[in-house]
């Protein structure tokens, strides 16, 4: 392809390991701002005990290098393409090349098995990086973003198909459901993404991706930001609270994004994160 | 939330001993903040299924359940000139069809996250044992709060293996006591309330 260049397999893995390496050990600040901000104004005594706990935790994981969470997670990287870059041949190979070198490193624990319906084996080293790729990226670049994701937070994720007439109110009572459903086990203060309309698995994959967007930033579309606000008020007021010890801070925040959906669907991910929203970016340029 | 008024219920941060006495465990209540030290076990989802399996086929354990103190918990390994890696509680209610038969066996705490079914609660009051919660994801703090740990069972498990834990002053939270107290009242209860068989 003329004009356009690529992105050398040897960056891209050095680039994945370094984002995997931090994204683990480094909480990132948003995340640990709206922590201690809830550590400040909780009133449950456990809750509030387990919010302190939680920035000590960030502190140690930072100074002493060990893992935020044992559950290291899955991986998944999101590629931003600029204009005229592509990934090179190979790029799945020299993403998990960087993850397995971050996993010695660090070292992370290997949390995935094969054969997960029956044998169960632990693969050794967190392969495969989950590789979403897309476009947008800087020009003459690209911005890669890392996520890892626990799998007791995982175990909180639902698909609902609501009825086109349901709106904004049915989107609500999807989320609090779902949070009433497992959102004491899945490390709260949780961060709840929101998928609304695509397709079933699209919904889902919206939901995830809303969870990179900075903590505290609004949806730029009014009716959305307000549904984010109201959601986030109703979970809250469920008194889960951090840890399930009761209290106010169940949610950190509430994220929704939306795309086009077919006439008869109102496709809605529930994709609920843990408080150690462990995500890390880095931008190339070529 | 009767039990957890106040924080640890105005008694601070209470010293304990592993493994909890009788005695012990029916004094502590539901809200009670722990520092334990001592030694602990870790055994999570494969390793109770194996436990389990073991003692239906009346085969020895590899380890003595009797006054055991069993941890939820996959550590990540240790890095290099550190006596632990982290390691924090997995979902409690992961090992709910388990745990009767655990705790009948004398295990006399399990520590873990977040609530669990009526059949465990159940079960844990009739034998005695107590279960203590940890903080999802203070896994690090957790951690350096280990001085050594070993593999003891199914090391072939990897994370899933039954590591031996030694803690100092571990936090944790009395979650049910011997009494019914209960730090998860708070929570809506599930519809009918399901124990999936073992």
């Amino acid at each position: 392809m003329s004009g356009c260049r690529e992105i050398a397999p040897e960056d891209f893995a050095a680039a994945v390991e370094e984002l995997a390496v931090r994204a683990s050990l480094d909480l990132s600040p948003d995340v640990e701002q709206a922590l201690a901000r809830a550590a400040e104004t909780e009133s449950g005594p456990l809750a509030r005990y387990a919010l302190k706990m939680l920035l000590e935790n960030a502190r140690v994981a930072r100074e002493e290098g060990l893992p935020l969470c044992q559950d290291t997670g899955m991986f998944h990287l999101f590629v931003e393409l600029g204009e005229g870059v592509s990934l090179p041949c190979g790029y799945r190979e020299a993403a998990d090349a960087g993850l397995r070198a971050a996993t010695a490193r660090v070292p992370l624990r290997s949390s995935l098995v094969d054969d997960p319906l029956f044998d169960r084996a632990n693969r050794g080293d967190n392969t495969p990086m989950l590789v979403h790729v897309e476009e947008g990226g800087p020009r003459e670049g690209a911005r890669l973003t890392l996520m890892a994701k626990g799998g007791g937070s995982e175990n909180a994720t639902r698909l609902y198909m609501l009825l086109p007439g349901e709106g904004p109110d049915g989107v609500l009572r999807a989320v609090l459901e779902a949070v009433r459903l497992k959102g004491a086990q899945a490390c709260p203060p949780i961060v709840v993404g929101v998928g609304v309309g695509s397709d079933a698995s699209g919904a889902v994959e919206l939901a995830l991706k809303s969870l990179l967007r900075p903590l505290g930033r609004r949806h730029p579309r009014k009716e959305l930001a307000e549904l984010e606000e109201r959601t986030l008020s109703a979970v809250n007021s469920t008194g889960i609270g951090a840890a399930g010890l009761g209290g106010d801070a169940t949610a950190l925040d509430v994220h929704v994004e939306e795309a086009p959906a077919h006439i008869a669907c109102l496709p809605v991910g529930v994709v609920i994160c843990c408080h150690s929203l462990r995500r890390s970016s880095v931008e190339i340029s070529l | 939330m009767e039990a957890a008024k106040g924080r640890g219920n105005g008694r601070g941060e209470i010293r304990v001993k592993l493994p909890i006495s009788r005695e012990e465990r029916e004094s502590l209540r539901a809200g009670d903040l722990l520092l334990l030290s001592g030694r602990m076990v870790t055994a999570r989802d494969q390793a109770h299924r194996r436990l389990v399996e073991l003692l239906e086929r009346g085969e020895r354990l590899p380890f003595r359940l009797e006054g055991e103190t069993i941890y939820y918990a996959g550590p990540s390994p240790a890095p290099e000139g550190k006596p632990s890696g982290s390691v924090g509680p997995t979902t409690a209610s992961r090992m709910d069809p388990f745990t009767p038969r655990l705790a009948a066996e004398g295990v006399a705490a399990f520590i873990g996250k977040g609530p669990r079914s009526a059949a465990v609660r159940r079960a844990l009051r009739e034998h005695g044992s107590l279960y203590l919660v940890g903080v999802g994801g203070a896994a690090a703090l957790l951690g350096s709060r280990v001085r050594g740990i070993r593999a003891v069972a199914f090391p072939e498990l990897g994370p899933e293996a039954v590591y031996e834990l030694e803690v100092e002053d571990f936090p944790v939270i009395v979650g049910y006591d011997l009494a019914g107290g209960d730090v998860f009242s708070h929570l809506e209860r599930e519809r009918d309330d399901p124990d999936p068989p073992v």
